[in-house]
């Protein structure tokens, strides 16, 4: 059982990573001059760690929230048993944060400096760039109240499922948005 | 040769008799050694638990040594025979090896499924090994029983869930905290049910401990008894703040905690996880108190039902070991009875006359021999040859141990077994 945790958040990253990587292989860019693609290269692992370690304690969350539901109402299925206690899971959506967060400052700065020696500017109004900025205000918020102002229990972890689903939204959503508007663009 | 059990247990014996019998840990050696001169049996294994005093012997006596066992109590406890004689029940062969496997399973015991009896048979084993008297097939059956209930226990789910209701709470802080590891408890009130609940979360590994009685002497008995510090009742609200469990038994007739109390406790403690056990009737703690976020309150009904839910739940998982124990009873004994001495010995006299007298037709001796006289020739000889053997084998037989210098003997000469090879594999 002690190891249940540890395995869980390198597979989770591994999948995500995997899942990144195999995604980004074929893009053009990476070809490029090679200090550019060294910046996205960089860029492209850094920003799937950090994804890779959210998703992690995205999951952890929910089982946590599910466990915490259970204990409330007196429901001790049979899953009840297998899982792993409350104090360990918040400990690890936390330890997910504490990896992941660096991981994405390092993802935003690669990435803008990447996009700097690409485009010529630091800024970009882009589905992608707005989530992950987004997404790292949020989990800076998080990383505050647990580890600065020591918050625990049920609250904090619900925010941190909570903003999980709220930057995927985001990035869905502004991803629709764009195509919506370049479908608009090339049809005018 | 027989395998048989003699012995009392919790179902029919009444304590008052069973404490009488018991042996405890430092007589357990001398009583084995004592049984080995006194009982007519070549194997003897004691077990010695709070709940079972009973023993499993080797012997081609069964009746003498049941005689002998009664006997040995009589007089090692100082007890008259007729005092715990018609307790006593009695399993031959393929009961008594079923019998010792429900029971290192735990089938047998108080708790169904509980955990304890594996590791007293594991010490019983230790000691009858030191004793000198557990012999090779006592020690086979033994470690054969410690790998069924080890499969039992990954396969069926007779050993999950806590039974009793100081256990669920135990259960429960571990669902919340994880391993005990020095959370702090807080006793409010002293009494038989929280002190149990208490002693079970302590040897969990909960730690500090603060108690508040109404009557402050009283706290401070049930302290001085755990290394514990004892407090005004009056003060137990400053102390929520810094523990991680509540046990609460008081004899107020109202709620002594309210929503208001433990909210503002939450927030001081900034929602780290609090567990309220509350055994007192009436309630200690206002039931709207399980509303606050964090918070985790059990009450003595909500132990009860956890407890009997998942007593519930084992029972039904008797039936599924009973299949796995009656094939492992039945995969050991046609692993014993492959084991006959006769057909063994019939396979290597046939061996050693195949030998001679190939050798005697190689080398033409037998060209100046009548046929009389060379068979008298070769079985002079395969009867020099064969004659320590057959002694120690003899010898063996007689103590139930022949089956290891079977197994040496067909593995050495090749002397193949065509179709019991399958039935040894699985015992």
């Amino acid at each position: 059982m002690r190891i249940f945790m540890p395995v869980l958040f390198v597979l989770v990253v591994i999948f995500i990573v995997v899942l990144g990587v195999v995604n980004f292989l074929g893009m053009d860019s990476l070809q490029s001059t090679e200090a550019q693609s060294y910046f996205l290269k960089v860029h492209i692992i850094t920003a799937f760690l950090a994804y890779g370690s959210f998703a992690f304690s995205f999951l952890v969350g929910l089982i946590y929230l599910f466990q915490d539901w259970q204990l409330k109402k007196r429901l001790l299925s049979q899953i009840f048993h297998r899982l792993p206690s409350l104090e360990i899971m918040e400990r690890w959506i936390f330890r997910g944060l504490l990896f992941g967060l660096p991981m994405l400052t390092l993802a935003l700065v690669s990435g803008f400096v990447w996009m700097n020696s690409e485009f010529g500017t630091f800024w970009i109004w882009n589905s992608k760039v707005i989530s992950s900025v987004f997404a790292w205000v949020v989990y800076s918020f998080l990383f505050y109240f647990h580890f600065i102002s020591a918050l625990h229990g049920r609250k904090v972890i619900f925010l941190s499922v909570f903003a999980f689903v709220t930057i995927l939204i985001v990035f869905l959503g502004m991803n629709l948005f764009e195509s919506q508007i370049r479908e608009y663009l090339t049809i005018n | 040769m027989t395998i048989l059990t003699i012995g009392l247990n919790h179902k029919l014996c009444p304590v008052a008799v069973r404490e009488q019998l018991a042996f405890s840990k430092t007589d357990c050696v001398e009583a084995l050694k004592a049984m080995k001169e006194n009982v007519s049996a070549t194997e003897i294994f004691l077990l010695s638990t709070c709940n079972r005093v009973e023993a499993l012997f080797v012997t081609s006596e069964p009746f003498q040594a049941k005689k002998d066992f009664v006997q040995f109590l009589s007089q090692f406890h100082q007890i008259q025979s007729d005092q715990f004689e018609s307790y006593l029940y009695e399993h031959k062969d393929e009961a008594a090896v079923k019998h010792l496997f429900k029971v290192v399973c735990g089938l047998d015991s108080l708790v169904l499924g509980e955990n304890e009896i594996h590791g007293q048979v594991k010490e019983s084993y230790q000691w009858s090994q030191e004793a000198k008297t557990v012999g090779p097939l006592l020690g086979r059956l033994i470690e054969k029983a410690f790998q069924i209930a080890k499969q039992i226990k990954t396969e069926t789910k007779i050993n999950e869930g806590a039974t009793s209701v100081s256990s669920v709470a135990v259960e429960l802080a571990e669902k919340i905290f994880g391993r005990l590891h020095g959370e702090k408890v807080l006793v409010l009130g002293t009494g038989e049910m929280s002190e149990l609940t208490l002693k079970h979360l302590m040897s969990s590994g909960a730690g500090a401990v603060v108690v508040a009685n109404r009557t402050f002497e009283k706290a401070e008995r049930l302290a001085s008894q755990f290394g514990a510090q004892a407090i005004r009742f009056d003060d137990f609200l400053s102390h929520l703040e810094e523990v991680d469990i509540v046990i609460s038994s008081t004899a107020a007739p109202q709620p002594i905690l309210s929503h208001k109390d433990i909210s503002e406790v939450m927030r001081s403690r900034k929602q780290k996880p609090l567990f309220l056990i509350d055994i007192a009737v009436p309630r200690d703690i206002d039931s709207e108190v399980s509303q606050v976020d964090d918070v985790y309150l059990y009450n003595i009904d909500d132990l009860t039902v956890v407890a009997e839910s998942n007593l519930k739940k084992r029972k039904k998982e008797i039936s599924q070991c009973e299949v796995v124990i009656d094939q492992k009873v039945e995969a050991f004994f046609s692993w014993l009875h492959s084991l006959d001495v006769g057909p063994v010995v019939e396979r290597l006299k046939e061996y050693i006359e195949d030998c001679l007298r190939e050798e005697m037709h190689d080398s033409g001796i037998d060209k100046n021999l009548s046929q009389e006289e060379l068979d008298q020739v070769i079985h002079r000889l395969r009867g020099k040859i064969m004659h320590a053997p057959l002694t120690q084998l003899k010898k063996a037989a007689q103590n139930g141990g022949a089956f290891r210098y079977l197994e040496s003997l067909e593995k050495l000469f090749n002397l193949k077994k065509p179709e019991k090879e399958s039935l040894k594999d699985e015992a």
